[in-house]
């Protein structure tokens, strides 16, 4: 019945405003596609800010792995283009630290978290779910100009004179509390700060939206069990923003505390030069909990998303029913609590309680198994199906096998006994790269081959997104499966050059084999963006439903309505899986197609 | 130009890429009506995977030789065994899942004339794959536990009979402290915290008296080794690398780690078949621009050698402290913190400013604010020495304070690029200025060879202000040796204050 109300309230809202058809509001070009309340222009908004944080991250990597790949030459042309960053050619420690530490921060952060999330939550959300827009298209665009406001800040630090933070993306403290210990924790540091609270206020803003949609603004007939996976994730990704990312404010709170009031949250005993600084009572470790309290829930916030898409297309494109609906959603469930009680797994070797490590171990390595059930229904998935090897299936494939191979390596690192010799190693860059970075790349990239239609009603070209699939998933495994043995020679993550140790020198060759892959993986990002450019303005336009799915968002108009669909709000009757049902012409069935008679009468029993 | 050309092959390579894309579309477009031909697609996935199934495995065989030898400490066995377990569940199932993705591709891989086979669920199925990962994960946390249990001395407690080392973190290097031959750490505490006792060691515990301060960590074989870490000012961590053992180094939090080393360095030269193979400490927690060059060396000798060497070290408070003590040189408890966290480090000394106890903070004329300059360093001094009305004259020289070089070498270390710039911007705020740089070390060694050693530190500091945008007119520099010691060339300390680089001002 509460169903019923509210979707009942919302077309007469809806005729209020006259979205009904015929009449049109006349839009500047400012109010529809800057400061646009509609969710699909937000969403595109986070799309394309993302690429570009995304450009900017990837060209960081970039520079630190031509620094890595070749530590004693000099590169007299980067000196050119990036002036005070290198001296004599060379990249200057301090602005590797940088380089890294800003990666971090806006791969996790900008791209994965606020682009991901904000992208498909947008777009699906009210599309897969039949709402009009979002429960307040207000906060929706606030959410989005947050994000950019915090993304300014952030990108201005990078012009300081002491250079943009420097102490890695996880700012561990006393590091990034003492400006003395190192220049990037001057001003550098506090943009980081203060552009990090206000990305957490456009996280809130957009998860809060995202929950309350989801919870009271589906159409008629679309029970829980009726969403599609998509949306499951992204209701689960936003509630573990919504409880996970205030803690960071807290803990970042008390560091500018620290670093401006002369607080003692995280500082005691502190000695620099032979003299001793007046802080006393706190302890570094505390940071390091609050932080990993949001910092291990933010991996789920980053890959969640990717795993709703990926078991969107694989269903779609493999043309057959997901496998195990529920046990995907209560494996998300799963991964969802676990996740809020696994961070300290990443402070085994901070100096804790080793029978508190235990504990977290124990949690740890049980995340692997709603993990495994989820690699063995999407391979279930596809098994018997009749596969169409398009663009975004060939990207979910990808990422089922990056999540495979990543995730292996996280029950390596989630027991504490191996983390004492690989904690902090390259097995660790190499574990979170592919498992959180590339997947989620993968599931981004399925997502946006296969949401292109809806979102500009036009497609993007196939071939180029072969060679786009092709390049990217060579090249990664290459960049980051080498990796897993430096790790096992010992060799620590965060070193500007390995020179200085005789037994980490010995990577030198294969350092350059991961550069040149780097490179060329970036590259092939950008014949993506072209790709994707190209075809928003010349792409072959649309069908109305392109790749035949069931889901909702194919029932819109292609060419992009305010309010989503002429007329009424499409009701739901089945799930979003009917793919090739025995006894039915065609191999889909649509989410607001009846139920025939026989169904009704077998449901009935 | 060259830029400018490679980044114009790029374009064009990205535009015939476009075209080929593009004209391959129309081909297909030509093709309407015919069956839509999943095949290839489906062929070039499954490659393309199976390429990278084989990739990892033959590389796993090329790269073994080049991960860690053999565990050099009873609890790097375990760990390894624990690997090796880890590694043949999680490769047998990294291999069947890769193998069977890859393979389902092609095989199921669209025909018109197929349909798909509607499954949405099978509860046997599930329940299978989620209690065989259970059984197994059970098993891998159980032994991993277990392990992590006895490494750390959960339940049986702390071990005795141990070699007790101290370990200190700071940027960016180790100080080691071993107990002397009572066996005992003298207390610190920070409170005595100064430039002369940088751990704070309580010099009246006389278990102080026969601690001494190592150059490198020796460790006997055979026996468990307790390292007591710690940090001064960020955190660090103590890694090393072949014995597989580590722990963070954190300020105000003490962390420790017992464990028993298994194989001398001298054997591990014949394990590797290395001559030069040698231990290491390393950081392994970010701790500044430093980080990657923060190391000690490690020697791990038979217990009878150990007990040799331990016996061959001099206690520092003897060689060092009393010397200093009874000159009247050695500053004893000078500073006092006060107990409240909001309360000032109050050094004590005249020349401190009474704003920042650490710091000397002036803004140049051309805006520049010197970066970590010191109270009463040479920034400070040759800045009040332009300032005053003071004559020039050939004593007045000003050490630098900041200024590291690599052990018996010409090159410089990292963190001193900080007071360079420092110096070069006081250059450029006062323009008429010329200097003379000079250069001096030690009487250890050879005259000759540390005549030249001088001199040339003296002109890599030249080079390097030039660098910093200096007019080389206005630089002149000369290596001294031995000469002009300013303290005893008998202690440590004195010798370290003799190796320095000081600066005269010839022109205001």
């Amino acid at each position: 019945m509460e169903t019923l109300h509210t979707v009942t309230e919302q077309h007469a809202h809806a005729t209020a405003h006259g979205h009904d058809g015929g009449h049109h509001h006349t839009e500047t070009f400012i109010s529809k596609y800057i400061f646009s309340l509609d969710h699909k222009t937000i969403g595109k908004q986070f799309l394309i800010t993302g690429m570009v944080w995304a450009v900017i991250g990837g060209l960081f990597s970039v520079l630190f792995r031509i620094q890595l790949g070749w530590p004693d030459e000099t590169f007299p042309f980067l000196e050119r283009m990036f002036g005070a960053w290198y001296t004599d050619g060379k990249l200057n420690p301090e602005a590797y630290y940088s380089l890294i530490t800003m990666h971090g921060t806006i791969m996790v952060f900008f791209v994965l978290t606020a682009s991901l999330s904000g992208t498909f939550a947008n777009v699906l959300i009210p599309l897969q779910l039949g709402a009009r827009d979002m429960a307040s298209p207000l906060m929706n665009a606030l959410s989005y100009w947050f994000f950019v406001i915090s993304g300014i800040i952030m990108f201005s630090s990078l012009f300081l004179p002491t250079g943009a933070a420097s102490a890695g993306w996880t700012i561990y403290p006393p590091l990034s509390a003492l400006p003395q210990t190192s220049p990037g924790s001057g001003d550098g540091m506090t943009l980081w700060l203060i552009s990090m609270v206000l990305f957490v206020v456009s996280t809130l803003l957009g998860g809060l939206n995202y929950v309350s949609t989801i919870l009271n603004m589906r159409t008629k007939g679309m029970s829980l069990f009726k969403m599609p996976l998509t949306v499951w994730a992204l209701f689960f990704t936003a509630i573990i923003g919504i409880l996970s990312f205030p803690v960071l404010v807290s803990g970042v709170v008390l560091l500018i505390f620290d670093r401006t009031l002369g607080t003692s949250f995280y500082l005691s005993h502190i000695v620099i030069g032979g003299v001793p600084q007046p802080y006393a009572g706190g302890s570094p470790i505390l940071f390091q909990h609050l932080f990993w309290f949001l910092g291990h829930p933010e991996v789920y916030i980053v890959i969640l998303p990717a795993m709703g898409m990926v078991s969107e297309i694989l269903a779609v494109h493999a043309r057959k029913p997901i496998f195990g609906y529920k046990a995907m959603i209560f494996s998300i469930l799963g991964i969802t609590i676990l996740g809020f009680i696994v961070w300290a797994h990443h402070m085994f070797m901070a100096g804790i309680n080793p029978f508190l490590g235990s504990v977290f171990t124990f949690f740890t390595l049980l995340i692997a198994i709603p993990s495994a059930v989820k690699v063995f229904n999407w391979i279930t998935t596809i098994w018997k199906g009749n596969l169409h090897i398009t663009a975004p299936f060939l990207f979910a494939v990808g990422f089922v096998s990056m999540f495979i191979s990543g995730g292996l390596t996280g029950i390596w690192l989630g027991n504490s006994t191996i983390d004492i010799q690989l904690h902090d190693t390259y097995f660790v860059v190499a574990h979170f790269h592919i498992v959180m970075g590339i997947a989620a790349f993968f599931g981004m990239f399925a997502g946006i081959y296969h949401w292109f239609p809806r979102m500009f009603g036009r497609m993007m070209n196939t071939n180029l997104a072969y060679i786009h699939f092709a390049i990217t998933f060579i090249g990664s495994y290459l960049i980051f499966w080498p990796m897993h043995f430096q790790g096992l020679a010992g060799v620590p993550r965060r070193y500007y050059t390995n020179n200085n140790f005789e037994i980490f020198a010995v990577f030198n060759g294969m350092n350059k084999v991961i550069s040149i892959a780097a490179i060329i993986v970036f590259l092939a990002q950008l014949l993506f963006l072209v790709n994707f450019f190209w075809s928003i303005f010349k792409g072959k336009k649309s069908s109305q439903n392109p790749w035949n799915a069931n889901t909702l968002e194919w029932t819109s108009p292609v060419e992009g309505i305010h309010g989503n669909w002429h007329g009424d709000i499409p009701e739901v009757h089945r799930w979003a899986y009917d793919y090739s049902r025995p006894g039915n012409e065609s191999d889909f069935i649509p989410q607001n197609f009846p139920l025939t008679e026989k169904e009704k009468t077998e449901a009935d029993h | 130009m060259s830029i400018l050309l490679g980044i114009l092959t790029i374009i064009l390579l990205y535009i015939v890429v476009v075209q080929i894309g593009k004209a391959s579309d129309l081909i297909k477009e030509l093709k309407v009506g015919e069956q839509e031909d999943h095949s290839k697609g489906a062929l070039f996935l499954s490659l393309i995977g199976f390429g990278i199934l084989i990739y990892s495995i033959l590389s796993s065989y090329f790269y073994k030789d080049m991960i860690l030898p053999k565990p050099a400490s009873q609890e790097g066995v375990w760990i390894q065994q624990l690997i090796t377990v880890t590694l043949v569940i999680t490769g047998v199932v990294f291999v069947i899942t890769q193998a069977i993705l890859f393979w389902f591709v092609y095989k199921y891989h669209y025909k018109s004339d197929r349909k798909a086979y509607f499954y949405p669920h099978n509860n046997t199925l599930e329940v299978v794959w989620t209690v065989i990962p259970a059984i197994v994960l059970t098993v891998l946390i159980g032994v991993g536990i277990w392990r992590w249990y006895t490494i750390f001395n959960v339940f049986k407690g702390r071990p005795r009979d141990v070699v007790e080392v101290e370990v200190t973190g700071k940027q960016f290097a180790w100080i080691l402290r071993y107990p002397g031959k009572d066996g005992k750490l003298g207390k610190r505490d920070f409170t005595l915290v100064n430039g002369d006792n940088e751990l704070g060691i309580d010099w009246n515990d006389p278990a102080s008296h026969d601690d001494f301060i190592a150059d490198e960590l020796v460790l006997p074989k055979g026996k468990t080794v307790y390292a007591n870490i710690g940090a001064l000012d960020v955190i660090h961590d103590f890694f090393l690398p072949q014995m597989r053992i580590m722990m963070d180094a954190v300020p105000g939090v003490p962390t420790s780690f017992w464990f028993k080393p298994t194989i001398t360095s001298a054997e591990m030269k014949v394990i590797t078949k290395n001559p030069n193979y040698e231990y290491v400490l390393a950081c392994n927690k970010l701790c500044g621009s430093g980080h990657y060059n923060m190391q000690k060396k490690v020697r791990v000798l038979e217990l009878p050698e150990y007990q040799k060497w331990s016996d061959e070290q001099k206690s520092y408070y003897q060689t060092v402290v009393k010397p200093a003590m009874d000159e009247g040189t050695y500053k004893v408890n000078s500073s006092s913190i006060p107990q409240e966290s909001a309360g000032k480090v109050t050094e004590g000394e005249p020349t401190v400013s009474s704003e920042n106890t650490a710091g000397f903070n002036q803004k140049l004329s051309n805006g520049f604010e010197l970066e970590g300059a010191k109270a009463a360093g040479v920034e400070e001094k040759i800045i009040e020495f332009i300032k005053s009305d003071k004559a020039i004259s050939k004593d007045l020289w000003f050490s630098f304070d900041r200024l590291l070089f690599e052990n018996g070498k010409a090159t410089l270390i990292p963190s001193s690029q900080e007071q360079l710039k420092n110096v070069a911007e006081i250059l450029k705020a006062f323009p008429s200025v010329e200097i003379k740089l000079g250069g001096y070390t030690d009487n250890v060694g050879k005259p000759e060879s540390n005549q030249k050693l001088s001199a040339d530190r003296a002109s890599m500091v030249m080079n390097e202000l030039v660098k910093l945008g200096i007019a080389s007119s206005r630089l002149k520099s000369e290596g001294y040796g031995e000469q002009y010691p300013i303290a005893s060339n008998t202690t440590d300390a004195g010798r370290q204050q003799n190796r320095r680089i000081d600066i005269r001002v010839t022109k205001k």
